[in-house]
């Protein structure tokens, strides 16, 4: 097993490499100079010439690359344009509140999802069935935006019960300890439920389909002769097996999660990585925009890393490879 | 003491169009102790049979018509899912043709043989860590421990059998039902696998139902053997009998197509001519009529022989089976018209 | 009704064929007939401009839509008239007949098509559907925020600048449609070639092209893009690019999968031994073969696209206003949630109906042409 997981990590590595370079030289493809920024009337020449000297902008391409890369990946992301402070400073707040909305998130997907999926594909046919599919294809419908504003609308401004975006509610640090818990987990609902949404209907769909197909195998059919009762045919043998596929897939969702995380933070006020990125682009902060899609990147290939781990607890075959000498 | 009575088992398949008629008007039964076999080509129902006697298809598309299969005073064929689990693995098993899909492949084979046990019997860990590799060596595998701990698409096609025989053994049944156990291996394991299936129904004493489309397995392995055709049984008797004084045409046709090293060339391999019919497509009156070299292309397609009753040790469907005081053989020359016989 | 075809069956369509028994493909004709006439009479006024020659090419595209409408009507019409005559039965065998016929009998992709059929309808005959300037201003101090009513003329209400929402709505479907459609096309065009340079040559341009693909299926493609509209500014045609650029990864895998397949199939090997050159070979015979999985494939991530295309107006990266977007006019409508509902409510509600017609449409489409993703029976 740990075989499997260095195995995977080094494969990991050189993606890392690959997009922090595809990153970087994005940003040499930007027009015009970062220093223009400051350019004003009154702007010395020698001024900017400095700068530029500053920023190491007039050294050659590749020096500037090895330079950046090098202080990149031990967590020194340059300076903010806008700010004029350290990168790190600006986006270090937010990195977290977007780990956890979106690690919360996957999670939902993943349980409901696999959930329903068996659900659905056990009662096939059902009513209960119908509903979840054409349930699944209307949510996989639905802008994220649109749902995340609607859902506030009924139950925030028409009903009341849960508050309307931001991470904690305005009084948080006067309450108890107990009250505040409840306070982030109550803010937490409604942008989690709909950025983990379309995840999930994809998720459940693709369970679905795999027990369906599993629950054809002759080793259920084994199952069954064994004298086994039918909970744990269906839980302890169709389902393990149900899951490989899906799990692969699921780790293709999770660049989705973070590129719904954008637009749920803006909806819902939530100060994440995705506000600051969407801030940095209006703003041309460069180094700020560069420094979080690189983060993201890293984030992703993390939960890829992750996935793999959980498909080979799954699968075995993966794990020792296919010894077949038949 | 007879364990098993299957009587007049009907099971139809709904395909949506129309319907599939995969066994029709089986009875047979089984005896402690004794191997049965069942033998037909590939489409005859004999799967079916063998797997419906425990309710494994699922029932939607196959429906069961008529029929009752007793065992132990039960009719296995109405008798509650939850009562029907406990006779599964237990009381009667069942192994199959394919290990390599009937193996579940996320599962250590240890695993698989444990849940066997433990589905019908309380036992203690400590006591199941004995159990399990005792299991795996009485059906010989040579390394009891290791295999345990492997997974099943690690292991032979040989080895991965034995597993199943091994899961299929666990609680000790008195019935076992072996669905073309070797059809799968080569034949050199074929015969280590015979040879154990052998050994193991001495041991404990358990009947076999041995369903598969070789003959020669079949011979070599079952005390009584039943023919079957198109869903129905059309020779029943033993070995012997069945050997040396086959009564329907299909079985004569069968065994002149087993390949004889002895024979030495005598020109091309005796096949039957024509092919299965479908099971919804089936021909009216004796079903094998079509292929069979005595069709009268009266009777043969008028009407169903049907089997004599079941105290003759050895019969046959078909109209030219005649009674020669206190034995039925084969008259071709003397039909039907030709002087009364018993029909069912 | 006799044997004999009369001529007015062949002037008027639909009656003819649904007295004969063809009663569906009846009332399609008829009504594939009889809308364009009555939104053409309604709408006369505006439809004259077109003769006057001070018509908007809008108008014209508008026009042009109604006399297809008529022609399919009447086309449609002769030919299946034609086969009752003949006497066949509509059942043509060959695959794409099959394929579009299982299609039809979806319960649910029939809804799908009907509503893209509307939605398209309405992209098209947009200034003869809407009473109202999408982008006028006029008053706007009276006309600003009205709720919706039948009365006032303004169905959907007004946004915050006095304009028709129900106007902007629909100038809106041409938007989020033309962009799905083109950014969904140059995605399978780019896919193709990448697919089929990686399947056929295979070796380092394989690899590279593999490993870039995967890559870029790595990032997430909102990051991808917003990276990307930082530096150029956004606009229209850089949100079709950016949109077609970042999706044809998947076309890619597919295509490079058949074509390994088809390379080693014989009738390739037998092109090469005629001495036909490598283009050739490769787009007479190697991209027909895999133009049905594309076709599933776009029908697939069309409505995805779409729903990309709205994030980005939302966020003010994509269509700017004045030019509405569903996107964007939702994204004006956050500033008054409540008392103005209507602005961020039935622009979403457009987007719904939308994406959902196209997976559902897609869903179907993946059943019926390729088989090989789905074994079993399809019937849901």
């Amino acid at each position: 097993m740990t075989q499997y997981v260095a195995k995977r990590i080094l494969t990991a590595i050189p993606m890392l490499w690959l997009g922090l370079t595809l990153t970087f030289f994005i940003m040499h493809l930007a027009p015009g100079d970062p220093t223009d920024k400051y350019v004003s009337p009154n702007f010395d020449p020698a001024v900017q010439q400095l700068m530029t000297q500053k920023f190491g902008l007039d050294q050659p391409l590749y020096v500037q690359y090895w330079r950046w890369l090098s202080s990149f990946v031990q967590g020194d992301f340059g300076i903010s344009f806008d700010r004029a402070r350290p990168v790190r400073s600006v986006i270090g707040p937010y990195l977290g509140n977007t780990l956890i909305l979106s690690s919360l998130a996957l999670l939902v997907s993943l349980t409901a999802g696999v959930f329903l999926g068996i659900v659905s594909a056990m009662h096939r046919g059902s009513p209960g069935d119908d509903l979840l599919t054409v349930g699944s294809i209307v949510l996989y419908s639905i802008p994220g935006f649109w749902l995340g504003l609607m859902l506030m609308l009924l139950f925030s401004s028409l009903l009341g019960w849960l508050p309307a975006g931001g991470i904690v509610s305005v009084n948080h640090e006067y309450l108890g300890l107990g009250q505040r818990i409840l306070d982030r987990l109550v803010h937490l609902i409604l942008p989690v439920f709909v950025l983990a949404a379309a995840s999930t209907a994809s998720t459940m769909r693709y369970m679905r389909g795999s027990m369906l197909e599993i629950i054809q195998q002759d080793y259920i059919r084994t199952a069954r002769a064994k004298g086994l009762p039918e909970r744990t045919v269906i839980l302890k043998h169709a389902v393990r097996n149900a899951l490989s596929p899906v799990i692969t897939l699921f780790g293709l969702s999770i660049p989705y999660i973070f590129s719904g995380a954008v637009i749920v933070e803006i909806v819902f006020s939530w100060p994440g990585m995705g506000r600051v990125m969407l801030t940095s682009i209006f703003q041309r902060d460069y180094p700020v925009t560069i420094a979080v899609t690189a983060i993201i990147f890293a984030m992703v290939l993390l939960g890829n890393l992750l996935a793999d781990v959980l498909y080979g607890v799954v699968d075995p075959r993966v794990r020792y490879g296919a010894g077949h000498h038949s | 003491m007879t364990l098993l009575t299957v009587e007049n088992l009907t099971v139809h398949f709904d395909t949506g169009q129309d319907t599939a008629r995969a066994v029709d008007g089986v009875s047979f039964s089984v005896d402690a102790g004794e191997t049965v076999g069942i033998v037909g080509e590939s489409g005859c129902g004999k799967s079916v049979t063998g797997l419906s006697i425990l309710r494994l298809i699922p029932m939607p598309p196959e429906k069961i018509v008529d029929g009752t299969i007793t065992f132990r005073g039960q009719d296995l064929l109405t008798v509650p899912e939850t009562s029907l689990r406990s006779l599964r693995g237990r009381a009667i098993s069942l192994i199959f043709q394919e290990p390599m899909s009937s193996l579940n492949p996320v599962l250590t084979c240890g695993e698989q043989v444990r849940e066997a046990i433990r589905a019908h019997e309380k036992v203690k860990p400590a006591d199941l860590r004995r159990r399990v590799p005792e299991l795996l060596a009485t059906v010989g595998i040579p390394d009891p421990l290791q295999c345990a701990k492997a997974y099943p698409h690690q292991l032979s096609g040989g080895m991965r059998q034995r597993i199943m025989i091994a899961i299929a053994l666990a609680c000790k049944p008195d019935l076992l039902i072996a669905d073309e156990p070797t059809t799968a291996l080569d034949v050199t394991v074929q015969a280590q696998i015979l040879e154990l299936l052998r050994h193991l129904q001495e041991q404990f004493g358990m009947a076999i139902l041995f369903i598969s489309h070789d003959l020669g397995v079949i011979a070599e392995t079952a005390h009584r053997i039943l023919v079957m055709y198109a869903g129905q049984i059309v020779e029943q008797g033993t070995v012997r009998d069945l050997f040396h004084h086959p009564l329907h045409p299909y079985t004569r046709g069968l065994l002149a197509s087993i390949p004889n090293a002895r024979a030495g060339n005598r020109g091309p391999m005796a096949a039957i001519p024509g092919r299965v019919p479908a099971a919804n497509h089936l021909p009216s009156g004796c079903r094998f009529h079509p292929r069979c070299p005595y069709n009268d292309g009266e009777s043969c397609v008028e009407q169903d022989p049907g089997l004599p009753d079941s105290s003759w040790k050895h019969s046959g469907r078909c109209h030219y089976i005649r009674d020669t005081g206190g034995q039925l053989e084969f008259r071709p020359a003397e039909h039907l018209d030709q002087g009364g016989r018993e029909q069912t | 009704m006799d044997a004999n075809i009369h001529r007015w069956e062949y002037l008027l369509p639909g009656p003819g064929l649904f007295l004969r028994g063809r009663r569906s493909t009846g009332i399609w004709c008829a009504l594939l007939f009889l809308v364009p006439l009555v939104i053409g009479a309604w709408r006369w006024d505006r439809l004259a401009g077109v003769f006057t020659g001070g018509g908007a090419p809008d108008l014209w595209v508008a026009a042009g839509y109604l006399l297809v409408l008529l022609q399919v009507s009447y086309l449609w019409n002769y030919r299946e008239l034609r086969k009752v005559e003949a006497g066949e039965s509509s059942a043509g065998e060959n695959e794409w007949r099959r394929g579009l016929r299982h299609l039809w009998q979806n319960r649910r992709a029939r809804i799908g098509l009907i509503i893209l059929l509307v939605l398209y309808s309405a992209a098209f005959l947009a200034p003869l559907v809407t009473t109202f300037d999408p982008t006028a201003q006029t008053d706007v101090l009276h006309m600003r925020f009205l709720p919706p009513s039948l009365r006032s003329g303004h169905l959907l209400g007004t946004d915050g600048f006095g304009r028709d929402l129900f106007s902007r709505i629909v100038y809106g479907a041409r938007i989020s449609l033309s962009i799905g459609l083109l950014a969904v096309v140059i995605a399978a065009v780019i896919g193709t070639v990448a697919g089929v340079l990686a399947g056929y040559f295979g070796g380092w341009v394989d690899g590279a092209i593999m490993r870039l693909a995967d890559l870029m299926l790595g990032f997430p493609r909102l990051f991808l893009i917003l990276v990307v509209i930082a530096f150029v500014g956004p606009s229209f045609l850089w949100v079709i690019l950016v949109l077609g650029g970042t999706g044809w990864m998947g076309v890619a895998r597919l295509v490079r999968a058949e074509v390994l397949s088809l390379k080693e199939r014989e009738f390739i090997q037998a092109a090469r031994a005629l001495g036909l050159t490598t283009g050739r070979i490769i787009t007479r015979h190697l991209i027909p073969n895999t133009l049905a999985p594309i076709l599933v494939f776009m029908s697939l991530t069309i409505g995805n696209v779409i729903l990309m295309e709205a994030g980005l107006s939302f966020l003010g990266l994509g269509v700017q206003p004045p030019t509405p977007s569903w996107g964007n006019i939702i994204n004006l409508g956050r500033n008054n949630p409540v008392d103005a509902w209507w602005i961020s409510t039935f622009p979403g509600v457009a987007i719904v109906l939308t994406v959902l017609s196209f997976n559902l449409v897609g869903d179907a489409i993946r059943d019926a042409f390729d088989p090989r993703l789905r074994q079993e029976t399809p019937a849901q």
